[in-house]
């Protein structure tokens, strides 16, 4: 017979504990699928969240990309109308860097070097970052520092002793206000701005310049019309006057005013009239006037030809059927108006008539091409004005998140503390056996870790899923493209960490409790 | 104390209690469920406690099992103060030097009867073959070796007692405790446990400390200890037991 001497319990082997925990799992399958189903509603939820705002960040920025794209052309037009006032020609400054297009151009339209433009740029930057420091303020704390000097008028203000001296003494008073430039950096901003202003004038000038020099060439014709020319002679022009311009900005401007221009033709389609003289027995003649592409339009949509809108016109062309149908209806007017003297197809002004003879797919082109931008436009609504605080989501969304986080977590603990006090009796029985305080939590935690990998890995694919299928539904399939499809897979992955930690994370808890508990006192729980 | 035969005085103590003393307060009333314990119980012996329901006979179990400690007065096991154990030695001690039994059998459900009883046998480091091939002989000793891929719930009550008991002495204890063992099984299932212990008992030379209401236990055992309300009413050897029942019928 042995004597008892008492020693140190070793631990049990891991796959040992695993093989226990996954066969208490296999028992009590019910339980922990509702416990799962739980983690899968918290996670989905938030993969949801996650994912929908990857989605809309992504998109976002897509469509700013295209936009600013589109829109080439309007920069240019306005680029060669006016040379901009010294605000916006310093705010461009400050956010080009060397080498850029606009770096570039001032280079060549004014005489400075390198050095001094990258410094000119430099010093845009502070006076950007000060001005806008200033209009962020509320009004009486902008008015305390600065009086009521608007723009660089500021700057102007700061300059006298007196008034620099006040606004000195306004900060120091304001203790939420904190200026970003040090009163060094602002005096020697204040110091330079005389010379600066040359500099900037200089090139104001030289744009000036330029656009004279251009619009003397242009010779009264429309600037539209021009920039149709972008890729060929008007291009040359344009860098002859001294803006910069490569060729391939110069192709997608061209493209774009041309595709304007089209536009516009094809829009006047709509009020071409169509003539029929007639004479009649005593010799008088009468005519009768109708539209035909109204009519043609109205038939097709039934409506009345008054109601036609553009816009019916676009969406009728989309189709290439619809488009070559209405191609050979205008030549075929076209035809019977040459063919007849009393019979004229008339447009004002009179080269509209031009739209007549362009290709159906031109048509089919410009509509896709339309729809495509006001998709863009209704991206753009519907995502609204964000302001990106974590992962791509707004204010609003970060919140949702963290509740989903506190709604998973509570769900969890709940879960796990049923399920330990349901046990109670089975923990103490093998706290009988000799199992360890340690082997109990470990059982718990990897139980619950568990049931949080396999909730977690579900609740991610439906989050993400329902995400998906809800922002293509929304935004439509033209954006399939841009969907961060990367990205959501890592939100996903992420997802399915989070709901694994905290649900082993909420098991520690109660199962720290219920390791603790004296055998006989778990025992008497029944 | 009353009796206590010089045979068994120069035999070695296994457990002894001082002074053992357990009360319960539960809502400002306090009840005092163990009054004062002093017993020693020597290597080997099969021991009955017997009382009415609610005299402490599970309390006292509890106390010298090391499942819960008590309000005042010592547990010795061996000579070594509970008291005194780490949690670890704790586990070490309920794992390799005593075997639990209990009324409800305690058997953990998901696990099949071999599974069960090699689970102690894993807390003890004890590697899977072995434990395996000890388990297997440990349910042929109590005759239920062809069920060994049975879970709780196949089995009847006795079965269940019979692979607890199994279970109990996975790890070759020193001493058994059994609380009511047969309180929940028929008459002839009951005798069936009993005989089990019994032949543990002088085959093992295994310390059996048995509570129960069940006066067949008073054929098998060696001592018999009555507790009421909380306090040793008396302790006696069977055979003197056997002539005071005669002199009384
Ligand atoms: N955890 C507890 N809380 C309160 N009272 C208890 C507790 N455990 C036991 N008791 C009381 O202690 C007394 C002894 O109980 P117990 O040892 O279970 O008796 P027995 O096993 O002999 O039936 C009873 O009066 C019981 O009510
Ligand atoms: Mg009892």
């Amino acid at each position: 017979m042995k004597p008892i001497t008492t020693a140190e319990q070793p631990w049990l082997s891991f796959k040992r504990t695993i093989d226990i925990t996954i066969d208490g799992i296999r028992y009590r399958l019910f339980r922990a699928s509702v416990t799962v189903a739980i983690i899968i509603l918290a996670v989905a939820f938030l993969t949801n969240v996650l994912a929908e705002g990857l989605i809309k960040s992504k998109i976002n920025a897509h469509v700013t990309e295209r936009q600013t794209i589109n829109q080439r052309v309007y920069d240019w037009s306005a680029r060669l109308a006016t040379p901009g006032d010294t605000e916006s020609l310093l705010e461009e400054l400050a956010m080009t860097k060397e080498g850029s297009r606009l770096f570039r151009e001032c280079r060549q339209l004014t005489d400075m070097n390198d050095s001094e433009l990258t410094q000119l740029c430099r010093q845009s930057q502070s006076i950007v970052v000060f001005l806008g420091f200033l209009n962020r303020l509320d009004y009486a704390k902008r008015r305390s520092l600065v009086h009521t000097a608007e723009g660089l008028a500021v700057l102007q203000w700061l300059r006298l002793p007196r008034n620099m001296a006040s606004f000195q003494q306004a900060l120091g008073t304001i203790h939420s206000v904190k200026c970003p430039l040090s009163q060094d950096e602002l005096n020697r901003m204040l110091d330079d701005f005389p010379a600066m202003e040359i500099q900037l004038k200089r090139i104001l000038d030289a744009r000036a310049q330029a656009i004279q020099t251009l619009s003397r060439h242009l010779a009264g014709r429309p600037l539209l019309e021009a920039l149709c020319e972008t890729d060929s002679g008007f291009g040359s022009l344009i860098r002859q006057a001294g803006f910069m311009l490569d060729s391939e900005e110069a192709a997608l401007i061209s493209r774009q005013a041309r595709a304007i221009q089209d536009e516009l033709l094809i829009e006047s389609l709509l009020e071409v009239r169509l003539i029929r003289q007639t004479r009649t027995h005593d010799g008088s003649t009468s005519s009768h006037t109708t539209q035909p592409v109204r009519q043609f339009l109205a038939q097709a949509s039934s409506q009345l030809p008054s109601d036609v809108t553009t816009l019916d016109l676009w969406t009728m062309l989309e189709s290439p059927r619809n488009a070559r149908l209405l191609s050979e209806r205008l030549l075929e007017m076209q035809d019977s108006s040459s063919a007849s003297d009393d019979v004229h197809l008339e447009a004002l002004p009179p080269h509209f008539l031009r739209a007549i003879s362009m290709p159906p797919e031109r048509f089919v082109e410009l509509a896709e091409s339309r729809r495509e931008a006001s998709s863009l436009e209704k991206a753009a609504r519907l995502i609204g004005v964000r302001e990106d605080v974590f992962f791509g989501l707004d204010e609003r969304m970060a919140w949702l998140l963290v509740i989903s986080l506190l709604v998973c977590g509570v769900g969890i603990t709940n879960a796990m503390m049923m399920s330990v006090t349901e046990r109670f009796k089975e923990i103490a029985t093998l706290k009988c056996l000799g199992a360890l305080d340690g082997f109990i939590m470990l059982m718990f935690v990897l139980e619950s870790s568990a049931m949080g990998l396999v909730g977690g890995c579900l609740g991610a694919l439906f989050g993400g899923l329902i995400g998906f299928i809800r922002m293509l539904f929304a935004f439509g399939p033209e954006f399939f493209s841009a969907m961060p499809i990367g990205n959501l897979f890592l939100g996903m992955g992420a997802s399915v960490l989070i709901g694994t930690i905290l649900a082993a994370v909420a098991a520690i808890i109660p199962s720290f409790k219920a390791a603790r508990l004296a055998p006989m006192e778990a025992m008497r729980v029944e | 104390m009353t009796t206590s035969s010089s045979a068994i005085d120069n035999r070695r103590v296994i457990i002894r209690t001082v002074e053992l003393r357990k009360s319960f307060v539960k809502k400002g009333v306090t009840t005092e469920a163990l009054r004062g314990i002093d017993i020693s119980i020597f290597q080997g012996e099969f021991i009955s406690v017997m009382g009415p329901s609610g005299s402490g006979k599970s309390t006292f179990f509890n106390m010298i099992g090391g499942l819960d400690s008590p309000t005042s007065g010592r547990v010795f096991i061996d000579e070594v103060d509970v008291a005194q154990l780490t949690a670890e030695e704790l586990a070490y001690l309920r794992c390799h030097k005593i075997g639990y039994i209990f009324q409800s059998y305690n058997l953990i459900k998901y696990m099949t009867a071999l599974e069960n009883v090699t689970t102690p046998m894993a807390f003890g480091g004890v590697g899977p073959d072995e434990a395996r091939e000890r388990g297997m002989s440990l349910l042929e000793l109590v005759g239920l070796k062809a069920r060994w891929h049975h879970r709780p719930i196949e089995m009847s009550g006795g079965q269940q007692q019979r692979v607890a008991i199994a279970r109990s002495l996975a790890n070759d204890p020193s001493v058994l405790l059994c609380d009511e063992p047969t309180a929940n099984l028929d008459l002839s299932t009951g005798q069936e446990i009993l005989e089990l212990l019994q032949k543990l008992s002088h085959e093992k030379g295994v310390t059996v400390i048995c509570a129960t209401h069940d006066h067949r236990m008073m054929d098998i055992c060696d001592r018999l200890m009555w507790i009421r309300d909380g306090k040793i009413e008396r302790i006696a050897n069977r055979g003197d037991v056997r002539i005071e029942i005669g002199g009384i019928e």
